[in-house]
């Protein structure tokens, strides 16, 4: 295991590697569902917590993010036995943050109340699209009457949750997105998160893309999109408070936005990584390898728990040096690098006394020519000891983020 | 050794039919070369060779057998070295002739039979490849009757098994004949290639044609006369082997102390001062590139590394010029001359590789006469160098005879090919029932486009295409130049014929537009004959270009994602405030497939 030094981690990751179908463009690790697979994970996931709770002394957690795969397929009653055990082996701040991603095609009224019950107290559902044609050009198994009666149901029992919204997809006219975007902004979601279609590496979409059977749509219609959504959620009261992020006043991510702040996190599950603020550590993204390292004797969760000796952490054989995780070091210009982007994509920016306080050296001394020649072109701002994005810039932000990158 | 004991041969082959498993089959099996974990295909010595599976460089070897000096002489297998190929076919007697069993007569096996029997070479078919399921050895008889060679005298082999390599081998022994015997006339050697060695200088490449030569030795090169001492002679195994003297017959090296390779140059003889031969070998002609192209770092800082580059593969081939060229979009390059594209692209490859450079290559041309109003005769092979449009009387450029192998089937495909690229049909002639020979008048600059690619796609890869110069002769070009942001680019003018440069112009913009990224302000470009604008198209600004995801485990991916547009942006060249891409500068040789 990578002596990583989390004393001040405060957030948490978990990863729930089950999906009952891969969606063409999603690149995230996920193996099919099996209510057998589940259970053997659950106890892996358990012997991995208990290892890491005895690494990290008194850390306050000030959130928890159970995310996927698809974590809605999972029932209630796993994710209340490991907010339970979280709360056992850590301290949770009494306002923590507890989200857990859903899907619509698997949450229903049941499963929303169960979660509730089990501490979660925020949900992220991946609405995608109000369009049945679109979700299923998406491998959406949901429809447009689905997504909207998850979405009230939801409202019904969750005061903080948040919908993603995916737009510029092949075909998608202007007026399809404004359609998707207005029956959403109908349920006024305390939160929404908006991203373009992307094409990434290892995907179906990736091959059907280079072999010039997708067609993304122009550039300009991709601007198009993001600015009406712009405009739209900001008359409609968001805070564009991040480049794919909106929230009503008090609703920001609070989970997602210390990422931003370059704070370090914990994390659990295959494919999860976690961050000191210097190195990340991730483990291997394959389930099975981490069910051969958390639970080489494959045993039952389910037993586990009615033993009551989940407790018992005389059961968990921690002392393994782990061949699970590849441990990754910051170089102090990737380190710049990183945390100068991850900040700019904030509506707040980037602080010069926080930089400075970071990398004992001023973000203006570093990066002099390039703010200035950002600044000229009008893709960032300057006020009150911070740079921050222009409206423009957040369309471009690339060509401000590759100015940060030193050679 | 007496000359009746040896056997002076190379080997001739389609590409893929297996020359140079055959080669090493017969160095190991003779134990030539005993170490097992020789790297396959021991002859072609450079990656760039083994990797594309065709030999630049001649090499010789020397192989003992049952008291027998047999030399076996590689060619190279491109037709921008058709010139060394000759020469080292005049080194030889005869000619292993190695066929596919299973692919059969091809066009370039033709082309090889015609280019022996021009030499004079006994020929030896050999039918390689038997092990293949797919092999018809019957049916490859039948095609060597079809073209006049006994059959029955055809070895059946497998070079990648061993099979029957004894009987190859015992055939060259019987069947070709000894060199002749001039042992006691003026030495003649002729020089079939040289390499330069930094410790030794030029080592040369010879087969000694008459007379013998010995360490020091007094020669002489009989087309410049320049005169220089033998410090060493020996033969290939492959690795050097000193010997004391090279007599007539032999084929070997000879080490003199010649510092540049341009002192010795293919197709040269050798002699001796003090008792030279009467006469030259015939065939010598000094090679001349026919090809043209602007290299330039695309970091200015490495033009000094690049000079440096140029000089020492310049040491080892003597047909590659360069000289000093600025262009106002480069900056300082050099124009370099090439055999042809294939040499263009092995000298480029080699920069990039050994001496680790990112070089912007302009598009090939060639070498125009242009005779002014006033009478002043030019002879210009930058297009960014052309005179202005006013002051040129008359233009003429390099024409060739085209010939093209192929089978009958796609001859349509190949002559439509052939006229869309300003050919004159000339020729065409049935080698059996279903191959062909076409022969067209060209321009040269025609063919150093990508006709050569096309030529195979239309032909699914089987059509052969070898040209030969033919002369200059007038044709009415002009200048077409490319303003990219309203600024001429001089690197990326080329000269067109006058009735194809609208066409030509157009298609060149809409390229452009592809392979030029978007930038933050709209840039137009456009294509201009003499002052006129032709063709016009506009790449607009960028409106969005941001990874709308980003969270915690992705970070570095992210990161890595941005360091790879860095990257991107570094390999491009900035002309005024637009950056151009390197392959900008090549898709002026592109055709439109549609076009």
């Amino acid at each position: 295991m990578p002596n990583l030094n989390f004393s001040l981690a405060n957030a948490l990751y978990i990863h729930l590697p089950f999906c009952s179908s891969k969606c063409p463009y999603c690149d995230f690790y996920s193996v099919k569902y099996s209510k057998q697979r589940v259970d053997l994970y659950w106890f892996a996931l358990f012997m991995e917590l208990e290892e890491l709770s005895q690494k990290v002394n008194n850390n306050l957690l000030q959130t928890i993010y159970i995310g996927g795969g698809t974590p809605s397929l999972i029932e209630p009653f796993y994710i209340r036995e490991l907010i339970k055990k979280i709360k056992k082996n850590f301290k949770l701040i009494p306002t923590a943050e507890i989200t857990v991603e859903v899907n619509p095609a698997s949450i229903n009224e049941d499963k929303i109340i169960g979660l509730k019950r089990a501490g979660v107290n925020r949900l992220s559902v991946g609405i995608q699209s109000f369009n049945d044609q679109h979700l299923d050009f998406l491998g959406r198994k949901s429809s447009s009457e689905k997504n909207k009666k998850i979405l009230t149901l939801i409202d019904q029992y969750f005061g903080n949750y948040s919908a993603d919204l995916i737009f510029a997809l092949p075909e998608q006219s202007l007026n399809e997105f404004a359609d998707d975007l207005e029956t959403m902004l109908s349920f006024k979601p305390p939160h929404i998160s908006l991203y373009n279609l992307e094409i990434h590496e290892n995907t179906p979409f990736y091959k059907r893309y280079h072999s010039g059977e997708l067609k993304l749509p122009s550039e300009e219609l991709d601007a198009e999109m993001y600015e009406l959504a712009v405009d739209n959620l900001k008359a409609a009261d968001y805070q564009h408070y991040e480049i794919s992020n909106f929230s009503q006043r008090g609703y920001r991510a609070r989970h997602n936005y210390l990422y931003w702040l370059f704070e370090p996190y914990l994390a659990l599950g295959p494919g999860a990584a976690a961050f000191d603020g210097s190195c990340r550590s991730q483990n291997i993204a394959d389930l099975n390898q981490y069910l051969d390292h958390y639970n080489p004797q494959k045993r039952s969760f389910k037993e586990l728990i009615s033993d009551g000796a989940a407790d018992n952490s005389n059961l968990f054989p921690p002392n393994i040096e782990s061949k699970i995780r590849t441990l990754n070091c910051l170089e102090p210009k990737e380190k710049m690098a990183e945390y100068s982007f991850l900040a700019l994509r904030t509506a707040q920016g980037l602080f010069y006394h926080k930089f400075y306080s970071q990398f004992k050296v001023g973000v203006k001394k570093v990066f002099k020519e390039e703010i200035e020649e950002l600044k000229s072109k009008q893709l960032i701002k300057e006020g009150n000891e911070r740079i921050y994005l222009t409206e423009r810039g957040k369309e471009l932000a690339n060509e401000v983020f590759l100015k940060f990158l030193l050679d | 050794m007496q000359t009746d004991k040896i056997r002076n041969f190379c080997i001739i082959a389609h590409i893929d039919h297996g020359k140079s498993t055959l080669a090493d089959r017969m160095l190991e099996y003779t134990g030539t070369i005993t170490d097992r974990k020789m790297q396959e295909q021991v002859l072609d010595k450079m990656d760039l060779e083994r990797e594309r599976g065709i030999t630049i460089k001649a090499q010789a070897v020397t192989i003992e057998h049952q008291g027998y000096e047999l030399n076996l002489i590689d060619t190279p297998g491109h037709v921008d070295f058709a010139y060394e190929v000759s020469r080292s076919l005049a080194a030889c007697e005869g000619a292993l002739l190695v066929i596919d069993a299973a692919q059969g007569v091809e066009a370039q096996t033709m082309a090889n039979i015609y280019l022996a029997l021009e030499h004079d070479l006994e020929i030896i078919p050999v039918i390689n490849k038997i092990d293949l399921p797919s092999a018809n050895p019957q049916r490859v008889k039948e095609q060597l009757l079809d073209i006049g060679i006994d059959p029955d005298e055809a070895i059946l082999a497998s070079a990648k098994e061993g099979t029957n390599i004894d009987q190859i081998l015992e055939a060259i022994i019987e069947r070709v004949p000894a060199p002749y015997n001039g042992e006691n006339q003026p030495l003649k050697a002729l020089v079939f290639d040289t390499l330069y060695d930094s410790y030794q200088g030029v080592i040369a490449y010879v087969r000694v044609m008459e007379g013998s030569v010995k360490k020091g030795d007094k020669i002489l090169l009989m087309s410049n006369q320049k005169s220089y001492e033998v410090d060493e002679v020996g033969f290939f195994s492959p690795a050097m082997q000193k010997k004391d003297e090279l007599s007539s017959g032999e084929v070997g090296y000879i080490i003199s102390g010649i510092k540049d390779v341009r002192n010795c140059r293919v197709g040269d003889t050798i002699t001796l001062k003090n008792n030279p031969a009467a006469k030259a070998l015939p065939g010598y002609q000094k090679v001349q590139p026919m090809v043209f192209s602007g290299l330039y770092p695309t970091d200015n800082a490495d033009y000094e590394v690049l000079k440096e580059a140029l000089e020492k593969l310049q040491l080892n081939d003597a047909s590659f010029t360069f000289e000093p060229e600025t262009s106002e979009a480069l900056g300082f390059g050099f124009r370099c001359g090439f055999l042809g594209l294939l040499h263009m692209e092995v000298i480029q490859e080699r920069l990039e590789r050994e001496y680790d450079l990112d070089l912007v290559i302009t598009a090939p041309s060639v070498e125009y006469q242009i005779i002014k109003k006033n009478g002043e005769e030019l002879r210009i092979e930058n297009p960014a160098a052309f005179p202005e449009q006013s002051e040129i009387d008359k233009i003429k450029e390099p024409f060739v005879t085209a010939e093209i192998h192929l089978p009958e089937e796609y001859v349509g495909q190949a002559m439509e090919l052939c006229q869309d690229n300003r050919g004159e049909f000339k020729d065409m002639q049935y080698i059996d029932q279903d191959r062909v020979t076409l022969k067209y008048e060209m321009p040269l600059s025609e063919i150093i486009t990508d006709f050569f690619n096309q030529l195979k796609s239309k032909t699914r890869g089987y059509a052969t295409l070898d040209y030969e110069l033919e002369g200059y002769k007038e044709s009415k070009l002009v200048k077409l130049d490319i303003l990219i942001n309203k600024e001429v680019v001089d690197a990326l003018s080329t000269i067109v014929h006058d009735e194809n440069s609208y066409q030509q112009g157009n298609a060149l913009v809409r390229r452009l537009k592809e392979v030029i990224p978007r930038h933050m302000f709209k840039v137009p470009i456009q294509a201009a004959v003499g002052g006129k604008i032709i063709a016009r198209v506009n790449i607009p600004a960028m409106r969005k270009n941001v990874l709308q995801k980003c969270y915690g485990g992705d970070v570095s991916r992210k990161r890595k994602l941005l360091e790879k547009q860095k990257e991107g942006k570094k390999r491009m060249k900035q002309v005024g405030s637009v950056e151009i891409p390197q392959e900008a500068f090549m898709t002026v040789l592109e055709r439109d497939e549609n076009a």
